[in-house]
């Protein structure tokens, strides 16, 4: 696939964004405005910031300085806030974070019933279209533990979904899959994308992000370093550090 | 009818990493494998005792991840008596370990292997041809087989069809070659990435493997060593076993 779709407006506004683990910066002047429908992957070396950027924007990480505004809401210390948008933006993360003691169908019912008011019936009536979604209803009735990796985290997506949300954020979503398990979760990803999904996408999957994302982001130092659209990036990278990343990356990464 | 093993390698490093061998091994047996060869590179330090006893009634042959002479060319006596000590706490027959240095070994090299393995006559030690060029070409393989035969040790072996093209020998040259040393052969096809081989079941290989399994005797175990994978684990496993054992049944 290629990004020939139409975006929207501004969904995501980062204006100035600093943090600091103590005396640590993390994050740096960071600017990044994401469009409604945009699908972006950011990479970057370990420890460069690109996990903390994205976990900003549902404020699983507070920032000290800057402002971020995510479909019009801006993310302040209040709690009302935090919650609005987190109801909007959905999160996989590379460890699944399934809850090991409910069953599938019940991971995936339970935020709905708690923030959305939804009942049992329409809960699991949305989670099973989810769950046919990623192609696992059959795994319905079972627990975390007996399901793979890749299964488990595309649960994790179909519990995103079930929250009806207008941002997807993916944390590294296949680097803890088996090789040979990494596809089926890129698939379920390029579904969602072809759907129009606005999405963020930590991953060093660069098959994945030259042809799905419109805009591909590389981080170093907790600085967005260069960004670009995937052709141009991957043909012309201008900064020495991303040449360096991609030479690295390219060379022991490969599709699968 | 050979018996159908599954190397508990076959569902992955991740995968096993998070269920542990002893729920493959189950998962693997209930599918139909006769046995499984257990990997002592995915074994947990933690409770190892534990997870040893949990896989012993479905294990065959113990995986040891050591080779058996160093690159100096020293006898590795410690990683030869854990795989050792392993396989008689799983119960297994066999071991598998590959020859790692023996080139540069002295002369009396597998005479002091010899004496080790007398020590324990429960345990058959089988030598796999591995991904290196030292343990895993053609010539390296019947030098060590020659030098093994004059010392009065006939060693069997473990025929990995796949891992000859990571050292690029040609595998059914090899098959006809050591044929009849082979005590335990490891089903596997294998397909070209820009970079590297990987692994993949036999019918997506791009290597002659229906030629080289002909080549090799039909009766002794075949184990599967190929990506296992699917949303119904079971079916899968199921399905490759059956594969097999059409596939040896029909061998001339």
């Amino acid at each position: 696939m290629t990004a020939t779709h139409t975006l929207g407006t501004d969904i995501i506004q980062m204006d100035g964004v600093n943090k600091w683990y103590g005396q640590f910066q993390v994050l740096t002047d960071i600017n990044l405005s994401v469009r409604s429908g945009e699908r972006i992957v950011v990479c970057g070396p370990s420890g460069s910031g690109k996990s903390t950027l994205i976990r900003c924007i549902n404020r699983l990480e507070q920032v000290q300085k800057g402002r971020i505004v995510v479909d019009g809401i801006e993310l302040t210390a209040g709690g009302k806030n935090v919650d609005a948008v987190r109801a909007e933006v959905g999160m996989v993360f590379q460890q699944f974070n399934l809850f090991p003691h409910l069953t599938i169908l019940q991971n995936c019912t339970l935020a709905p019933m708690r923030s959305r008011g939804l009942s049992k019936a329409e809960a699991e009536a949305v989670a099973m279209k989810y769950l046919t979604r990623v192609r696992i209803p059959e795994q319905a009735n079972k627990y975390p533990s007996q399901l793979s990796g890749g299964q488990q985290q595309r649960v994790a997506i179909a519990r995103a979904l079930c929250m009806a949300p207008k941002i997807m954020l993916f944390d590294e979503p296949t680097s803890a899959l088996d090789p040979e398990m990494v596809k089926e979760v890129l698939d379920t990803m390029i579904g969602l994308a072809e759907d129009g999904m606005t999405m963020l996408c930590v991953t060093h999957e660069m098959g994945f992000a030259r042809s799905v994302a419109d805009r591909v982001i590389f981080m170093a130092d907790g600085r967005i370093v260069e960004q670009a659209p995937p052709e141009e990036f991957f043909k012309d990278p201008k900064d020495e550090r991303t040449r360096q990343f991609l030479g690295q990356i390219l060379s022991s990464h490969h599709p699968h | 009818m050979p018996p159908v093993l599954i190397s508990l390698t076959a569902y992955g490093a991740a995968e096993v990493g998070r269920h542990g061998q002893p729920w493959f091994a189950r998962l693997a047996c209930e599918a139909g494998a006769d046995a499984v060869e257990v990997r002592g590179e995915l074994l947990g330090e933690d409770k190892l005792h534990d997870e040893l006893a949990l896989l012993a009634p479905f294990t065959a042959v113990y995986s040891e991840p050591l080779v058996l002479w160093t690159e100096e060319g020293d006898l590795d006596t410690g990683a030869l008596e854990r795989g050792i000590t392993r396989a008689k706490h799983l119960n297994a027959p066999r071991l598998k370990m590959s020859i790692g240095g023996w080139a540069k070994a002295p002369a009396d090299a597998v005479a002091e292997l010899k004496s080790v393995l007398a020590d324990h006559p429960g345990i058959e030690l089988l030598i796999e041809n591995d991904q290196t060029e030292t343990g895993g070409t053609l010539g390296a393989l019947l030098a060590f087989f020659a030098a093994a035969d004059a010392a009065g040790l006939p060693l069997g072996m473990t025929f990995d069809m796949g891992n000859w093209h990571f050292t690029g020998e040609c595998p059914l040259r090899a098959a006809e070659a050591l044929a009849p040393r082979v005590r335990y052969v490891h089903c596997k096809g294998v397909q070209r990435l820009p970079a590297k081989w990987v692994a993949v079941p036999m019918t997506q290989s791009s290597a002659p493997w229906r030629a080289v399994l002909r080549a090799l005797p039909a009766t002794v175990p075949h184990a599967i060593e190929y990506p296992l994978m699917g949303d119904d684990l079971l079916a899968v496993t199921r399905e490759e076993i059956t594969h097999i054992r059409r596939l040896r049944a029909a061998a001339p």
